[in-house]
């Protein structure tokens, strides 16, 4: 009999592990004492109505934050045992771990190519031969390199809303990163769009760490094998998505994922 | 309709789950064929070992059936399957229930077998309404590998079979029924094997029910009609109508 044997937290691998973390805008606490435990190459899923810090939090996981002033921080986040915000963690050695795709694709006005070897050649990398396999690869990997293979010297905004999102992925996959953060990749994409982004998140996971937040709660129930519902700065329920959508603990929970919240 | 339509999805995960739940059906079809098979063997040739089987077999037929609800519950929860996917998810659902209780179903003709040999009693045709119960079984069996086939292919060919049989096994029931009741007056010392006799022949209908519901589904799954609300005459006519499209086309 076909048995699908039901994940758990406690049978993973962990690669980011957040402790008692607080997140304060001003003197607004966005985020409430938040512990969990991120599982590699898995697909781990943040919902919750706006407002309710998941996008805080995912930008915790790469030290976005430190870019707004009046945000403070209380706490520890372990990237494979390594706290992230310790005074001697060289951030953009952090970025380099944990890539981002933001919600609106944001590819720059420069060729298709140069876009996927941008992170390359900032380190430093000029080998033709070495950044041609770069991009094939990262092509490949996001799905784009049958569509854009022979214009790979157009100008990258000629691309269609979908290629563009998946050209960024490409972007952030193509310096091999450890987590990939995605902040509702698709949320200005169209539906077929949409299922190629998700299909790809599944098969990113298997070289990847992959963090969504999405408002699309179907989307979440789709791809993510872990999901964490938040409310008001609190992480309200953590666990495998199969237990989540079909029997949540927790009635807010519910409330929430059968549209009864508000 | 052709099945390749389960595993045409941009998501890869999406035809996973819906083979899943496809095969699952399949292979519980399978284990309660088996059951039906042994239940035939034990009544037959009074055979205890065979009737252990049938019993046996009944609890891996019910966790086959645990696993395709928590199939279809997180194929709906998280998939949001529409279509013949849906069709598909829904008709699983109601045919995994139909297969356990022909499961349930045949556990009793199996206790009737040891039964009998408790009490002593030969099975022989002699026994009031045990002539019809075989009967009764091997159309059943018939009736399963035809419904499991339709299932499999996607097909209501033969589907027809089906319902004309379950109007036959109606009548063998009514008879064995008659006959019990008949031998029950004529030899009350033993009432015990009558009764388990009767109950046997009302399982072996019961089975029969349970396989029709089955074609029902199938015909649900392919064209999204719900026969159930329709009286015999109507059904044999939609899937006439059926059979005739799959083997022209629409013209």
């Amino acid at each position: 009999m076909i048995k699908t044997a039901k994940m758990k937290l406690a049978d993973e691998k962990i690669l980011l592990e957040v402790k008692d973390w607080n997140l304060f805008y001003g003197k607004k606490q966005a985020l409430n004492s938040v512990s969990m435990k991120v599982a590699k190459n898995r697909v781990t899923a943040f919902i919750g109505p706006s407002g309710c810090g998941k996008s805080t939090l995912l930008r915790c996981f790469n030290r976005m934050n430190d870019l707004i002033d009046v945000v403070s921080v209380d706490g520890e986040i372990l990237l494979d045992g390594e706290d992230i915000y310790a005074k001697k963690m060289n951030v953009a050695y952090l970025r380099r771990k944990v890539g981002m795709v933001f919600q609106k694709p944001n590819p720059f006005p420069k060729s298709i190519y140069e876009n996927v070897c941008y992170g390359e050649r900032l380190q430093g990398v000029n080998d033709k031969t070495a950044l041609d396999e770069v991009v094939e690869w990262a092509l490949k990997g996001a799905g784009l390199w049958e569509e854009v293979k022979e214009r790979l010297d157009e100008n990258a905004l000629g691309l269609s809303g979908g290629q563009q999102q998946r050209l960024c992925i490409a972007r952030a996959i193509a310096i091999k990163p450890d987590v990939l953060l995605l902040d509702e990749p698709t949320s200005a994409l169209d539906p077929i769009s949409t299922l190629a982004i998700e299909e790809l998140i599944f098969e990113l996971k298997k070289e990847f760490t992959i963090l969504i937040v999405t408002h699309n709660m179907q989307q979440a129930a789709r791809v993510s094998d872990y999901t964490a519902f938040m409310y008001l700065g609190d992480l309200i329920e953590y666990k495998d998505t199969d237990s989540l959508f079909t029997n949540p603990k927790i009635k807010r929970t519910e409330d929430y994922i059968s549209g009864r919240y508000g | 309709m052709d099945k390749q339509e389960f595993s045409s999805h941009i998501s890869n995960r999406m035809n996973k789950n819906l083979e899943d739940i496809f095969n699952s059906i399949l292979e519980m079809g399978g284990l309660v064929e088996s059951q039906l098979d042994n239940t035939l063997d034990a009544l037959a040739s009074s055979d205890k070992s065979r009737a252990d089987e049938v019993i046996i077999l009944d609890k891996v037929v019910n966790s086959a059936e645990f696993e395709i609800e928590r199939l279809c519950a997180n194929i709906l929860a998280r998939q949001q399957p529409t279509a013949s996917d849906l069709r598909l998810t829904i008709a699983s659902i109601r045919i995994a229930i139909d297969l356990e209780r022909i499961g349930d179903e045949v556990v009793k003709m199996a206790r009737m077998v040891k039964i009998f040999i408790k009490n002593d009693e030969p099975l022989t045709q002699n026994f009031p309404g045990y002539s019809s119960l075989l009967d009764m079984s091997h159309r059943s069996l018939k009736m399963l590998q035809v419904a499991l086939d339709c299932f499999a292919r996607l097909t209501v060919n033969n589907a027809l079979s089906v319902i004309d049989e379950e109007e036959i096994i109606d009548t063998l029931y009514k008879d064995a029924y008659k006959e019990i009741i008949q031998g029950l007056k004529d030899t009350p010392n033993r009432a015990n094997c009558m009764v388990q006799m009767l109950l046997s022949a009302r399982a072996a209908e019961r089975v029969s029910d349970h396989i029709k519901n089955i074609v029902e589904n199938v015909v649900y799954l392919i064209n999204g009609k719900d026969i159930r609300v329709l009286d015999n005459k109507s059904m044999i006519k939609l899937m006439k109508k059926m059979e005739r499209i799959e083997k022209n086309g629409l013209n």
